[in-house]
């Protein structure tokens, strides 16, 4: 178990790594614009696809909500303008990769800018020893073949650092003033920075990490600003996106921005190892600075924890971590850290959650891009159970970079192609699904949607009932389970049936007037539930107990049935509003 | 011809922090309002794939180089205060042909001034005492000198 080893351990499932983060990214991107563009846009289609049905909005609400609903051309434009509106949203994600692009190689131009060639400051000290050879030297030794770079300088400055940018087959290694001015001072010091930066040109992380960072700017600046700056304008649209729909979108922002920073980080490690174990940089710099930085520590479990966690925000390892890593040896391959793991679990949730499958044929194809590059990913995502040596074939710190496993590629694309050719052919939802239609139906803006009232409040049915509406009901519900009786063929005996009659009216009288003496409920529509089965028991116990008619009049008992069915029913939908409210009256 | 601020921050430079004389050199290659710009701005760290090390590079340079280019450039605090003699510093001369301005002789008080300004700033950047007067003194003789040429 050697240095090596932990060097494989840094590298693994590096790119798979940032590609992840760039599907967040973009995710991000996509649910931010999908949110923004339907507010935008929704209200207008609502009208058009309004007056293609041929439904006149200036009807009562009620009856444009109900026209609407059961209407099929309003459906179709509907789905027909998301689908409109997904397109948008779709291209718009995809400008903003464009733009990413173009700014990636429109940095090195504008950083370029004002730099000077490393060849003017030759004469420098130590005079001995021209700036441009002993960069020469450096650039032997990192054994990056055919990526050599170009030095400048940047006289502005003068921190002793230094930075690469560029293209990633032209790289630029840029100088600080003042690390030129440590060359004679502290030569080692020299040499290491120069060496790490070299060490990522050779690790080739200059594209993919650019691209990373380009995406991001331009994310902020055409998507994260301007909808925080239009949010207060959006409520007053029709389909104002709610909170709950911009979480999405802002937390895969913020998974992609600490996955980068957590992708960088290591990169920085690795550039340290290849710097200081391949091309020979004094591990002496590392461990000077890494105790400088100890001892300036302040101690304390608060301190400990705000800069663990400041540390996920920042793209570069502390020097203790630096130097840690460095001096490491022999470690078990224990698979990803937490960090890592959480990190890619949100990026499944994120990409899960935004991308819709119902939303056409490219939203889907991006859909399948995620999810191979989640499935490549998990191998170095998660954490082992059981940790395992780590063999060193397909990795380490050979010349010539991260490895490049072809096959895996292969594999990876092949898959892609299998979920796209079995989308092409099974095609469950092509902009017309159902759910699109359920959403559209959802969406018409509030004024004509028909909604139920609200239930009464709990507290004030119990109270109702315990104020003798439980006892009215209950009673009423009895007394009218008389009415089979006097229709159907369970007649009771002769002698019996003028004495039951006599009861029944007695009771129902009485709980009619009972019923009449309560407490209004406190919502309309029970109320007048509550009415109504008072009306028809009262009407239908009017007719059985009309003198010389009675029980004997065939027509008069079906009436009385008829207006006790229809107060029955009224009972019904009363105790069902009760139980939607939360109170389950006990059965009579 | 007289000295400018280059040759004089120069001379002092070499003569008490020559290990600054390589980040100066580097420097010059800047016109005079570039220098006092980068040298009054914050060093740039945390530069994505960036890396360097905690190393005070230029602690005196910074020091002479702006008291000199004030004493040349705008005048023993007289411009200092003026809000309009600062804006005139910064955007007055901009896009004319760059000339460096010579050193003016300069009167015993006003060379008191400039001792006093270097005593000042010397300890704020974090030079001790001594070095700081040592420095001061350097860079009084040297304007004086070429004030008596």
């Amino acid at each position: 178990m050697g240095a090596n080893d932990v060097r494989a351990l840094a590298d693994r499932g590096t790119v798979r790594r940032y590609v992840v983060t760039l599907v967040v990214l973009v995710a991000a991107v996509l649910e931010t614009a999908r949110s923004a563009v339907r507010a935008f846009t929704s209200e207008a289609s609502f009208r058009r696809c309004a007056d293609r049905a041929g439904v006149d909005l200036g009807l009562p609400a009620e009856e444009v909500g109900n026209r609407l609903a059961v209407s099929g051309a309003f459906t179709d434009c509907r789905v027909g303008e998301e689908a409109w509106a997904s397109g948008m949203a779709l291209a718009f994600t995809g400008g903003v990769v464009v733009a990413a692009l173009l700014l990636c190689l429109a940095i090195p131009v504008w950083r370029g800018r004002r730099l000077r060639p490393a060849e003017r400051f030759d004469g420098g000290r130590p005079t001995w020893l021209p700036l441009t050879v002993h960069l020469e030297r450096l650039v032997s030794r990192s054994e990056l073949g055919r990526r050599a770079p170009v030095f400048v300088v940047d006289p502005r400055q003068h921190a002793a650092g230094a930075v690469v940018f560029g293209h990633p087959r032209r790289p630029t290694v840029c100088l600080g003033a003042g690390l030129l001015s440590c060359r004679a001072r502290r030569q080692k010091a020299f040499e290491a920075v120069v060496l790490h930066e070299l060490a990522h040109v050779r690790n080739g992380d200059i594209g993919i990490t650019y691209f990373t960072v380009a995406l991001w700017r331009v994310y902020c600046a055409a998507v994260l600003v301007p909808f925080l700056l239009l949010s207060p304008w959006l409520p007053a649209q029709e389909q104002a996106p709610a909170a709950g729909t911009l979480a999405p979108g802002l937390a895969a922002a913020l998974l992609g921005y600490l996955s980068r920073a957590e992708v960088l980080r290591h990169r920085e490690l690795v550039a340290d190892f290849d710097a200081v174990h391949l091309a020979g940089a004094e591990g002496a710099v590392w461990r000077t600075a890494a105790e400088a930085e100890a001892e300036a520590r302040r101690e304390g479990w608060a301190r400990a924890a705000g800069r663990w966690f400041a540390g996920l925000w920042r793209a570069h390892p502390s020097w203790e971590e630096r130097h840690t890593f460095l001096t490491r040896r022999g470690r078990m391959d224990h698979g990803a850290t937490g960090l890592q793991s959480a990190l890619y679990v949100g990026a499944l949730f994120t990409v899960l959650f935004t991308v819709d499958l119902t939303e056409g044929r490219a939203a889907r194809l991006l859909f399948y891009a995620a999810v191979v590059a989640l499935i490549a990913a998990a191998g170095v995502s998660m954490p082992r159970k059981r940790p395992r040596p780590v063999s060193l074939d397909g990795a380490g710190a050979r010349a010539g970079g991260r490895t490049r496993p072809v096959r895996r590629l292969g594999v990876l694309v092949a898959a892609f192609c299998l979920l796209v050719a079995a989308d092409a052919a099974l095609s469950p939802f092509d902009g017309t699904g159902l759910p699109d239609a359920m959403a559209n139906r959802e969406s018409l803006p509030a004024e004509f949607r028909h909604e139920p009232p609200p239930p009464p409040a709990p507290a004030e049915v119990a109270e109702w009932e315990r104020a003798g509406g439980r006892d009215v009901l209950d009673r009423l519900d009895a007394a009218l389970g008389i009415a089979p009786a006097l229709t159907f063929t369970s007649l009771p005996p002769e002698g019996d049936e003028a004495e039951l009659l006599a009861d029944h009216c007695a009771e129902i009288r009485a709980v009619v007037r009972d019923g009449r003496a309560l407490r209004p409920l406190p919502t309309e529509r029970e109320q007048g539930l509550i009415e109504d089965a008072l009306t028809s028991a009262e009407d239908g116990g009017a007719l059985l107990c009309a003198d010389g008619r009675g029980p004997d009049d065939a027509r008069a008992v079906v009436e009385a049935d008829l207006h006790y069915t229809r107060a029955g029913t009224d009972l019904m939908s009363l105790r069902l509003t009760f139980l939607v409210a939360g109170l389950v009256p006990e059965p009579p | 011809m007289g000295s400018t601020v280059r040759h004089v921050v120069r001379d002092v430079v070499a003569a008490r922090a020559p290990g600054e004389l390589a980040l100066l050199d580097t420097l010059l290659v800047l016109d005079d309002e570039e220098v006092g710009r980068a040298l009054r701005g914050r060093a740039r760290r945390g530069d994505t794939l960036g890396f360097g090390i905690a190393e005070a590079t230029a602690v005196v340079v910074p020091v002479v180089w702006l008291v000199v280019d004030e004493v040349v450039n705008r005048g023993v605090g007289a411009a200092a205060d003026s809000v309009l003699g600062r804006l005139r510093s910064r955007f007055g001369r901009r896009g004319l042909p760059e000339e460096a301005a010579e050193v003016p002789a300069l009167t015993r008080e006003q060379l008191v001034v400039v001792h006093q300004l270097v005593v000042e700033r010397g300890a704020a950047a974090g030079i001790g005492p001594k070095e700081a007067e040592a420095l001061a003194d350097a860079v009084v003789s040297r304007l004086a000198r070429d004030g008596g040429e």
